[in-house]
C-alpha cells in the first residue's frame, strides 16, 4: 500500500516538476498540404520554404512565418500562406484578454482583434507522439450553409495538443485547448501546420525571446475587417 | 503662350492614356484574382461561402493576387506547381 501511494506521489511530482520547468517555448511549423482538389495525398506533402515561428510562455503567444534565405519556391509557395489563412502576425496574451492579427493588405496595415475562443474542441482519446511528446487529438466542426450548392457543408479543424507543454496557443490563431498544439489541421485536412522543432526555455535559463504586441496598422474587429477587405479586394473592379 | 498650349496638350494626351491604360489593367487584374481567388477556395475544399464569411480569407486571398498580378503585371500567368520538401 504504502509502496503504491509512493509510486502516486513520485509520478506527481515528476509530472509537476516538468510542467513548471517549461518557462517559455519556440516551436518551428511546416506547413504541407493534405488534398487537393483532385489529389488526397497519402502522407501529407511538406511545402518548401514555408515555415513559421511560434514563441509562447504562459500568458501570451505570438505566431509568424519566418523569413528564409531561400527563395527558390517562394513564388510557387507564397499563396499558401494567404489561402490558409497564416499571413501576417498571429498574438494572443490571455492576461489582457486579446487576440489579434496584424496584417497587411493590399499595402496597408490593419490590426483586427478576434474573439478570444472562437472554436468549440471535442477532445477525444486519440494520442500518438509528436517529437517526444504525447499528444491528444481534439477537433472542431464549423457548419456554413452554402447557397450555391443550397446545403450546409461541415468544415473540421483538428489539433494534437500537449497537455504536457501547458500553454493554451497554436498555429495560425488555432487555440483554446489545455496544452499547446502541436499539429493542426485545417478545411477539413486541406492544410498542415506540423512541428518541426521544439525548443524549450526553462527556469533558470536566459529568456531567449520576447513575445511583442503587434501594434501597427488600422484597428478593427473581425467582422468589421470582413467589410474592409472586401472593399480593398474589390477596388480593381 | 502657343508652345504652352502645346505642352498642356501633350500633358493631358499621357496622362488620358495612362490612366486608361491603368483602368485596362486593373480590370484584368481584378478578374484574374477572381478567378485564382476561386480556384484557390476549390483548391481547398471549402465553399465561398465559408472562405467568405467564417474566415474571411476569400477576400484576403483576392486581395494577395491582385497585388501579385499588378505587381508583376502578370494577368493570365500560369500557375506555379507547388515546390515540395
Amino acid at each position: 500500500m504504502f509502496g503504491k501511494f509512493n509510486c502516486i506521489i513520485i509520478a506527481f511530482l515528476c509530472v509537476f516538476s516538468s510542467y513548471s520547468q517549461i518557462e517559455a517555448i519556440e516551436v518551428t511549423y511546416s506547413q504541407a498540404i493534405g488534398k487537393t482538389r483532385d489529389t488526397v495525398y497519402t502522407n501529407v506533402k511538406k511545402l518548401a520554404g514555408m515555415n513559421y515561428s511560434l514563441k509562447a510562455n504562459s500568458t501570451s503567444a505570438v505566431f509568424v512565418r519566418k523569413k528564409t534565405m531561400n527563395n527558390d519556391y517562394y513564388a510557387a509557395n507564397e499563396h499558401y500562406m494567404y489561402s490558409s489563412g497564416a499571413s501576417g502576425i498571429f498574438y494572443k496574451n490571455l492576461e489582457t484578454n486579446e487576440k489579434l492579427r496584424e496584417e497587411d493588405i493590399y499595402g496597408e496595415k490593419i490590426l483586427v482583434s478576434y474573439p478570444m475562443n472562437d472554436l468549440d474542441w471535442v477532445i477525444t482519446k486519440d494520442f500518438k507522439m509528436i517529437d517526444d511528446f504525447l499528444v491528444y487529438k481534439a477537433y472542431s466542426v464549423q457548419k456554413e450553409f452554402s447557397k450555391t450548392h443550397n446545403k450546409e457543408f461541415e468544415i473540421v479543424t483538428t489539433a494534437w495538443f500537449a497537455p504536457k507543454i501547458p500553454f493554451s496557443f497554436g498555429p495560425r490563431g488555432c487555440d483554446g485547448l489545455p496544452g499547446l498544439i502541436l499539429e493542426a489541421s485545417f478545411y477539413s485536412g486541406s492544410i498542415y501546420f506540423v512541428a518541426e522543432k521544439i525548443t524549450i526555455y526553462s527556469e533558470g535559463d536566459k529568456k531567449g525571446f520576447d513575445i511583442v504586441r503587434p501594434t501597427k496598422g488600422k484597428e478593427m474587429t473581425f467582422d468589421e475587417s470582413l467589410i474592409y477587405v472586401r472593399k480593398i479586394s474589390n477596388s480593381g473592379n | 503662350m502657343k508652345k504652352m498650349f502645346s505642352l498642356l496638350l501633350v500633358v493631358f494626351f499621357l496622362s488620358a492614356n495612362t490612366l486608361n491604360a491603368f483602368n485596362i489593367d486593373s480590370q484584368d487584374c481584378a478578374a484574374y484574382a477572381t478567378q485564382a481567388a476561386n480556384a484557390e477556395v476549390a483548391e481547398l475544399s471549402i465553399t465561398q461561402e465559408f472562405a467568405s464569411h467564417i474566415n474571411g480569407e476569400y477576400d484576403r486571398i483576392k486581395s494577395y493576387w491582385l497585388g501579385y498580378c499588378e505587381g508583376s503585371n502578370n494577368a493570365g500567368a500560369e500557375a506555379l506547381q507547388p515546390g515540395f520538401i
